[in-house]
């Protein structure tokens, strides 16, 4: 029996119609209007705030990693003068007295230690005389300064340096050689960390370092008022206007207001600095929506010249128009449908009940089957 | 006259008023202006000047685009409000020589506002006949000028001749 994706006329490398998120990251179906808000609101953020700092919000399977991904496509690939040096970062497990602390080791981590040692060389390179001194003055923060010197030196103790910019506490005599006074572990503090290797990265790469924060409801779980407090200052900071240097964009599930993510990403000094536009809500697929999503993945994910040859005419091999009308039917029942995720898997659904059934297409029949509906 | 609706209005009499009033507002926060003009003088009315903006500007370190066309010899109204856009920190600079469009907009924490139309930032502009579209952010008006300074700030502002840049900057609240 032909494997699926053959009888489907997948392209190659594609196994059904899952949309992979780094894979597809240019891809960006059926949601035009969504895209060019995202992207006008990153531009906005580049000219304007000097880096974009966006919130998104949307219920699970909305798509907000695939959006993710298509951001750091867009920064990267399509505006490649736009100077941004991206990460997508997943946000840790957080327990309810878990604060800033715990996010900032993996921001720091999500950089590299290759990537900000190398930039530190960079730095060296172009003045070598009085660097230190350049540094902490391009950095803003002595310590910080003197921790990112440390990545410069042999053996154990770059890895120290790298450690204590992560917030980790170091041996006190680590400390004293590397000509740190303290160990960094308030919100402030940390997010001059950030700063710091971001002001090098511009300095250096004339790049912005854009942080792009998946799954950020994991802040639900953080209860502690003190730890609250700690995200809500690290975000103020970050979204002012003085840090030019290090973007974000943020995507969670958007809770009640009781959930630690909507108190830290919602909290008034984060709101107020960033202003509603750079809020934005990714709402379920309405039914025209979601077939111009089907429309733009089959485009997309099944070649062109093997689908004529099985079904001429046709733009949606391996669906029949049938099939697709009642899809949305089933999408239209129930709006917690109306969410790629959900779609995505009914096609498979479909598509595997036709080709188990060793149906030439996906009827309506097989797609009833498959959606027992 | 001036016909209106809550989204937007229309406005054919001292056309650059209209904004620049609503930009000098007691009380009114900014984050960022664009002037985007081919020409400019240092002064409008008796009331409306350049200096009066860049004072607004320089008290909230608005940061501060200007697309304008470069001065020729014997123009030197739009060389001096060249000279005054130079010399203000938080305004960027730049030349398009091909530059026909007039828009004003500026954003802040409380409201946005747009002005689109015929006039330039000159006395003329302000005494000559002329038309322009008032925006505001609501409904329609909001759309127009997202998408404006959207246009203003990427694709007109990159593909216009870098003067200045700013170098100060700062996001009231």
């Amino acid at each position: 029996m032909t494997a699926i994706s053959g009888w489907a006329c997948l392209k190659p490398g594609r196994e059904n119609f899952t949309v992979r998120p780094e894979v597809d990251a240019k891809f960006f179906f059926g949601r035009t209007v969504l895209r060019d808000n995202v992207r006008r609101q990153l531009r906005y953020g580049l000219t304007v705030l000097g880096a974009p700092k966006l919130v998104i919000w949307g219920p699970y399977g909305a798509g907000k990693t695939h959006t993710l991904h298509h951001i750091k496509w867009y920064l990267e690939q399509e505006e490649t003068d736009a100077g941004c040096e991206t990460r997508v970062v997943k946000t840790p497990l957080l327990n309810k007295s878990s604060n800033f602390a715990a996010l900032h080791a993996k921001l720091v981590d999500g950089v590299g230690l290759d990537f900000v040692r190398e930039a530190v060389n960079l730095y060296v390179a172009v003045d070598p005389s009085n660097w230190v001194q350049n540094l902490v003055g391009l950095v803003g923060d002595a310590n910080v300064a003197h921790a990112l010197r440390g990545l410069t030196l042999f053996g154990t103790m770059q890895l120290t340096a790298w450690r204590w910019l992560m917030g980790e506490k170091v041996l006190d005599v680590d400390q004293l050689n590397l000509n740190i006074t303290r160990t960094y572990h308030a919100a402030e503090d940390l997010v001059q960390v950030l700063t710091g290797i971001g002001a090098l990265i511009r300095r250096v790469h004339d790049k912005r370092l854009i942080y792009l924060i998946d799954e950020a409801e994991l802040l639900d779980g953080v209860t502690s008022q003190e730890a609250i407090d700690s995200f809500v200052e690290a975000m103020r900071l970050l979204s002012s206007d003085e840090n030019r240097n290090v973007g974000f964009v943020v995507a969670a599930v958007r809770g009640t207001e009781d959930d630690g993510s909507f108190r830290v990403l919602n909290a008034g000094p984060v709101w107020n600095r960033l202003g509603e536009q750079n809020y934005i809500n990714i709402e379920p697929l309405a039914p025209v929506s979601a077939r111009d999503f089907v429309r733009d993945l089959l485009s997309e994910l099944v070649d062109r010249d093997c689908a004529n040859g099985r079904d001429a005419g046709s733009d949606l091999f391996p669906f029949s128009a049938d099939a697709l009308e009642l899809l949305e039917q089933w999408i239209t029942e129930d709006p917690s449908r109306q969410l790629p995720r959900q779609i995505i898997q009914a096609l498979n659904n479909g598509a595997f009940a036709a080709w188990e059934s060793d149906e030439p297409l996906v009827t309506g029949t097989a797609m009833a089957r498959a959606l027992d509906f | 006259m001036r016909t209106a609706n809550k989204d937007i209005e229309l406005v054919t009499s001292r056309v650059p008023s209209a904004f620049i009033t609503r930009f000098l507002a007691q009380g009114a926060r900014w984050w960022v202006l664009i002037i985007v003009s081919p020409w400019i003088t240092p002064s409008w009315s008796a009331t409306h000047t350049l200096e009066g903006v860049l004072d607004r500007v320089r008290e909230q370190a608005v940061p501060t685009y200007v697309i304008t066309r470069p001065p020729v010899e014997g123009d030197e109204y739009h060389a001096r409000a060249v000279a005054q856009f130079r010399s203000t920190p938080s305004v960027e600079l730049r030349f398009n020589r091909g530059l026909h469009a007039k828009v004003l907009l500026a954003e802040g924490p409380d409201r946005a506002l747009g002005l689109l139309g015929s006039a330039n930032l000159t006395l003329n502009g302000m005494e000559g006949v002329e038309v322009g579209v008032l925006m505001h952010s609501r409904g329609i008006g909001e759309v127009l000028i997202r998408d404006l300074i959207d246009f203003c700030t990427w694709d007109l502002r990159r593909s216009s001749e870098l003067i200045k840049s700013r170098e100060q900057r700062s996001r009231t609240e």
